[in-house]
């Protein structure tokens, strides 16, 4: 007890290694910015004072809270125990219940001064105020699972640096990219006529595979889309009348009603037995075939034969029809295709060519 | 002690002029040796071709270094080790003609594998109706046939479980081979589709619907409406700002996306208001991949850029290897619309370079070749047969990121368990890529 005015006069006038002056209010008027701290854990109230030093006090009583289980112990250091440090502090645990703790609290410090019975239950409020609120943040964190990326070590972050620039010199990006759309384009990944090809350059394509002789081509194949896309060329110069005159001048047929019809040449088709009109030109060459075959079997008729004439030389108008719809304008935009649509004649004109 | 050295001169200036002097002797007889050589090879090509063949430089790409595989299904399912994929493929098709000739030239097998893919490409040439439909297969068919015979000399020098008996390798081929060459999806492993059927087996043709989003307490809202651009059919919904509102976490935004018909979702990281990661999500409860982005540059600040249209774009995914690499492919086609619209002229690149993933965006156009460009090669470094005289034109548009993935989480979220995880210890070994 003696000890207890020596020890404070040392630590308040010369030295505490406790003591923590911040610049602020350190006299007694405004007591809420006071300006000295102690940091002493055991600090009830952690400001330093001639009531409040653990060290300076032999009679002391403190709440503190064990880390690993958030629970509340009160600690209390007794006069009797002075001359044993190794064992001033009783630690008590208190409930988790608040008000029983407080109670807890009130017949442990029993008859002892006010000032510290009452700092501690405000450290207890504090301590279980502050308990609860860790664990609503751990609980919303827990809901949202948003991890904190933690920040790279800045000798990795240099090396990722300067290999992805590396990476990137060694990968060539775009010309990687130019071979692999040349590449598609080459094998026909794009269709028969693709929609993002200019006409030229799809040509020199082709003739090129051909040259070397890439990919299995039809030969009878080949010689019908390129007479056609020659036909194709010729007649979009040409405006689309006088595209029918020449038509007709070209081919010998009996119908007149067959000007740019494909949709005649369906139900001719269907009544024939052959496969209806296809867009792609390609598929022509294959349907002749078929359609002559067919109508061999049949029998040759003369009736069969003449139409299988005039189918032949309808076939080629067929062939014209669909050549404006797989037509692209020029333009420096993205290509849009622009479809024709036609109606198919009626089933009156079909019984006239079948008498 | 100190080192004489009777060679050096004193005299600074004196010995700067010597070593200029020396230094442009050296360098002169260089010059003239490289001038004659060239003159040499200018009358027979093929002592050029031979030399050039002999003098590959040596890369990181080519000195690429894989894990070994110790039981073939184990190694399958597994996403940790870094096995190239089209390397075990080639193996189970040898192993299974079971014949082991001494000097195998490795172009016999190659054969057999690109037999099988040649039909593929043979019919959607035939079929043009169908284009974008078999379009499909041939992107991803086409550029096998020139990966296997680079693929299989380098692989056969370095695989372990390869028969003595064989030849070794021949000399090294272009560096440009398989490490930039474009997947082929098709070769999955079977193991690797088993353990993640969601996304390996999209039920027919199902256009993809993204939900983008960001972190909470994001600004990033215009890099966010940037990505709604890139994925078509995407949609951009703000986090909840408020301070007091509830904040939906990620979970539940998922379960959110799966009952209003999502696919995915992909959440935009930030830090100091630069898009630092993008997580995706497969819905519904599939994996999870983050990634981290560097490099984030906007359409607006290339140069010569262009603006995207609507359009499908096209897609290629160049050099995923690994399993986990392949996994990351198919998680990135799934993002796009399986039929791209080819008259959009648009084509989404996703090119990974040593665990780097480029991604950038061009609008194309197949043009004729000017007089002073050269033709475009091929992997192995011949000119492309048949298409001498084009070449193709692009134009970037949009934002170009780099990608590297960090993690892949089996559900949602951190707590469902990682499948794979980066450790910055395992990118000691220079050569080791896990992508």
């Amino acid at each position: 007890m003696a000890s207890d005015e020596i020890v404070w006069h040392y630590i308040n006038q010369k030295h505490c290694s406790f003591k923590l002056k911040l610049p602020g209010n350190s006299s007694s008027h405004q007591k809420s910015t006071k300006s000295n701290f102690c940091r002493n854990e055991h600090n009830v109230t952690g400001l330093c004072n001639r009531q409040s030093c653990p060290l300076a006090n032999s009679r002391y009583a403190t709440i503190r809270s064990d880390p690993t289980n958030q629970r509340l112990y009160l600690y209390i250091k007794t006069v009797e125990r002075a001359h044993l440090p190794n064992r001033w502090w009783e630690k008590i645990r208190l409930s988790s219940n608040y008000t029983k703790a407080l109670q807890q609290v009130d017949e442990r410090l029993i008859y002892w001064p006010k000032f510290l019975t009452h700092k501690c239950k405000q450290r207890l409020t504090r301590l279980t105020q502050v308990r609860v609120r860790a664990q609503r943040l751990a609980k919303e964190d827990e809901r949202l699972g948003e991890r904190l990326v933690s920040r790279m070590a800045p000798k990795i972050r240099r090396r990722e640096e300067t290999r992805e620039r590396k990476a990137e010199a060694a990968a060539k990006i775009e010309r990687a990219i130019e071979r692999e759309l040349v590449e598609r384009l080459r094998s026909g990944a794009y269709g028969d006529r693709p929609l993002n090809v200019e006409e030229n350059v799809w040509k020199k394509v082709m003739r090129g595979l051909e040259r070397s002789q890439e990919g299995v081509r039809d030969e009878a194949l080949d010689e019908g889309i390129e007479e056609e896309e020659e036909e194709y060329e010729r007649e979009y110069e040409r405006e689309p009348g006088e595209q029918e005159a020449e038509a007709e001048v070209e081919y010998v047929s009996d119908i007149e009603e067959s000007d740019d019809e494909a949709g005649d040449m369906e139900e001719f088709d269907d009544w024939l037995g052959g496969e209806s009109a296809e867009e792609e030109g390609s598929e022509d060459g294959s349907d002749e075939e078929e359609e002559a075959s067919d109508e061999a079997e049949e029998g040759a008729d003369d009736d069969t034969a003449a139409l299988k004439q005039k189918l032949e030389g309808l076939k080629r108008k067929r062939d014209s029809a669909p050549a404006p719809k797989a037509r692209k304008k020029p333009s420096k935009g993205p290509k849009t295709n622009i479809e024709y649509e036609y109606v198919p004649e009626p089933q009156q004109r079909a019984m006239e060519l079948a008498r | 002690m100190a080192s004489f050295n009777p060679l050096r001169i004193g005299n600074k200036l004196k010995r700067q002029q010597q070593h200029q002097k020396v230094k442009k002797q050296k360098e002169n007889t260089k010059r003239d040796d490289r001038f004659q050589r060239r003159r040499h090879e200018d009358k027979n090509p093929e002592l050029r071709e031979a030399r050039r063949a002999k003098n590959v430089p040596a890369t990181i790409d080519s000195k690429r270094t894989w894990d070994e595989a110790n039981a073939d299904e184990e190694a399958e399912g597994k996403l940790g080790l870094s096995v190239d994929v089209l390397h075990t493929k080639r193996r189970k098709v040898e192993e299974e003609e079971k014949q082991v000739p001494d000097e195998i030239n490795p172009e016999d097998h190659v054969g057999d594998v690109e037999d099988d893919e040649e039909p593929a490409a043979v019919s959607g040439t035939e079929a043009g109706g169908d284009g974008d439909g078999d379009g499909e297969e041939d992107e991803l068919d086409s550029m096998l046939g020139s990966d296997d015979s680079d693929d299989d000399a380098e692989a056969d020098a370095q695989a372990k479980q390869d028969p003595p008996d064989r030849a070794p390798s021949e000399a090294p081929s272009a560096a440009a081979s398989a490490a930039t060459a474009t997947t082929d999806l098709n070769l999955t492993p079977d193991a690797l589709i088993a353990r993640f059927p969601a996304l390996f087996t999209p039920s027919a043709d199902i256009d993809p619907k993204v939900l983008v989003t960001t972190a909470l307490n994001s600004t990033l809202h215009w890099e966010a409406q940037l990505l709604t651009s890139l994925f078509p059919g995407s949609a951009y919904i703000r986090r909840t700002a408020h301070f007091r509102s509830y904040k939906y976490s990620v979970r539940e935004i998922c379960h959110y996306a799966t009952n209003q018909s999502y696919t995915h979702v992909v959440i935009l990281n930030e830090e100091r208001k630069k898009p630092k990661g993008l997580d995706i999500v497969h819905l519904p409860a599939g994996p999870m991949f983050h990634f981290s982005i560097s490099n984030w540059v906007e359409g607006a600040r290339l140069p010569g850029h262009g603006n995207p249209t609507n359009h499908y774009p096209e897609l290629i995914l160049n050099g995923f290897r690994t399993p986990l690499g392949l996994l990351a492919a198919h998680l990135f086609k799934s993002l796009f619309p399986p039929r791209p619209e080819i008259q959009g002229r648009q084509v989404v690149t996703l090119h990974n370079q040593r665990d780097y993933i480029f991604f950038r965006r061009h609008r194309y156009v197949f043009r004729d070749k000017r007089g002073t460009e050269k033709s475009i090669q091929g992997t192995d470094g011949k000119l492309m047969k048949g298409v001498e005289e084009i070449r193709a034109g692009l134009q970037e548009l949009g934002p170009r990121f780099t990608l590297k993935l960090r993690r892949v989480d089996k559900g949602i979220q951190f707590r469902s368990g990682q499948e794979w995880v980066w450790e910055a210890g395992a990118e000691k070994v220079r050569t080791r890529f896990s992508l």
